[in-house]
């Protein structure tokens, strides 16, 4: 058998390998070949969550996003069509939860309208942010709050701050810095977000944190439709990254448009400072 | 605080959250085509031969398109994912 075709025979193994249903001398040759394979173990490293995610939340995972006005209703502890299939969506679902988590809040924040109608399309949480009267900021703690004490959301271990990042450069005295505890595993900063004028609701905006020397270590990608609603009521983006990947040092948050590099709308710097607690 | 870790696969909470965030928004970002051949293969279990029936193509084409389809999706997660090592369940 020549090398490629040995090559292509065991890559064919990869989706029952990451679906957890190789036969056991298959593994062991597939996990031979990865030794010597860089392309096929690449692939089996970024998809190694993916059987495991799949069977955890079965259709959850495919589902499309419920209706923004079932999640309101939801959240107000109103009768909704299916209340199971909203609690599979929540457990996957981080910019849902969020959400939910807000209306949840604005509704209870003293001067709210616990009783006004749900309003039948999105953003609720615009509407639910005007009635309150709150600014943004203290929307945003708020969403924090509510995500923390939401009772459909997965065990999250200790407390976990939301900055605001400011419009700073590196350096700047307005500056976001932030400490990351020993042990904290995931981040959500708040990006401010104006609307970019002229670009169709359609277009694909991405942000991404980056470290100085340039390694990406985030990324998120949405239709500027879907940002702006995200960001309707509080004029910010949550992004939730993965805090390990966080060390010491200062970052960049970069919005761009379709155009790529050439084409950024909007950066902002933040710094992470070991924690004070030694950690 | 002590973390609770899975038994079975060692990862946290957290891990497991974040994970699953990664995998959900791959998935929201991969085309149709991608999302149901994904959908038959890892949750309806469909063995090759059936999906391939399903869909009036060769099992090669299967296997060409889902692993086209896994590739689309690792290039969704590695931004991500390239740096965790740590998220190693």
């Amino acid at each position: 058998m020549t090398p490629d075709r040995f090559h292509e025979e065991v890559r064919d193994g990869i989706p029952a390998f990451v679906a957890g249903q190789l036969a056991e001398d298959e593994v062991r040759r597939l996990e031979a070949h990865l030794t010597a394979c860089e392309d096929c173990a690449d692939l089996v490293f970024n998809l190694r969550w993916l059987g495991d995610a799949i069977g955890r939340h079965g259709d959850a995972m495919f589902e499309p996003h419920p209706d923004p006005a079932e999640l309101a209703r939801m959240a107000r502890g109103k009768p909704v069509l299916d209340r199971e299939r909203l609690e599979r969506h929540l457990a996957v679902c981080a910019a849902c939860r969020l959400e939910t988590a807000g209306w949840s809040t604005a509704s209870s924040l003293p001067g709210a309208q616990r009783e006004a109608p749900v309003p039948k399309t999105a953003p609720p949480l615009a509407r639910a942010v005007k009635t309150a009267a709150l600014p943004a900021a203290g929307l945003i703690v708020g969403l924090l709050l509510g995500y923390l004490a939401a009772p459909w959301r997965s065990p999250w271990n200790g407390p976990i701050d939301l900055p605001v990042l400011q419009r700073a450069t590196r350096g700047s005295a307005a500056i976001t810095r932030i400490h990351v505890k020993p042990g904290q595993e995931a981040l959500v900063v708040a990006v401010r977000f104006d609307p970019p004028d002229a670009r169709p609701e359609t277009e694909i905006l991405q942000y991404q944190v980056l470290s100085s020397d340039g390694a990406v270590i985030y990324t998120l990608r949405e239709p500027l439709e879907r940002l702006r609603r995200h960001a309707g009521s509080s004029g910010v983006v949550p992004l939730l990254i993965d805090s390990r990947q966080l060390p010491p040092g200062s970052y960049r948050v970069v919005l761009t448009g379709a155009g790529g590099p050439q084409d950024t709308i909007a950066v902002t710097w933040f710094e992470v400072e070991p924690s004070p607690t030694g950690g | 605080m002590g973390e609770p870790v899975d038994e079975d696969s060692g990862a946290t909470a957290e891990q497991r959250l974040i994970s699953d965030q990664l995998v959900r928004r791959a998935l929201d970002e991969a085309t149709p085509d991608c999302r149901a051949l994904i959908r038959a293969y890892f949750l309806e279990g469909l063995p090759y031969a059936e999906l391939a029936s399903r869909l009036d193509v060769p099992v090669g084409t299967v296997k060409s398109r889902l692993f086209r389809c896994l590739q689309c999706l690792r290039d969704s997660m590695a931004p991500a994912t390239h740096r965790a090592g740590k998220l190693t369940p």
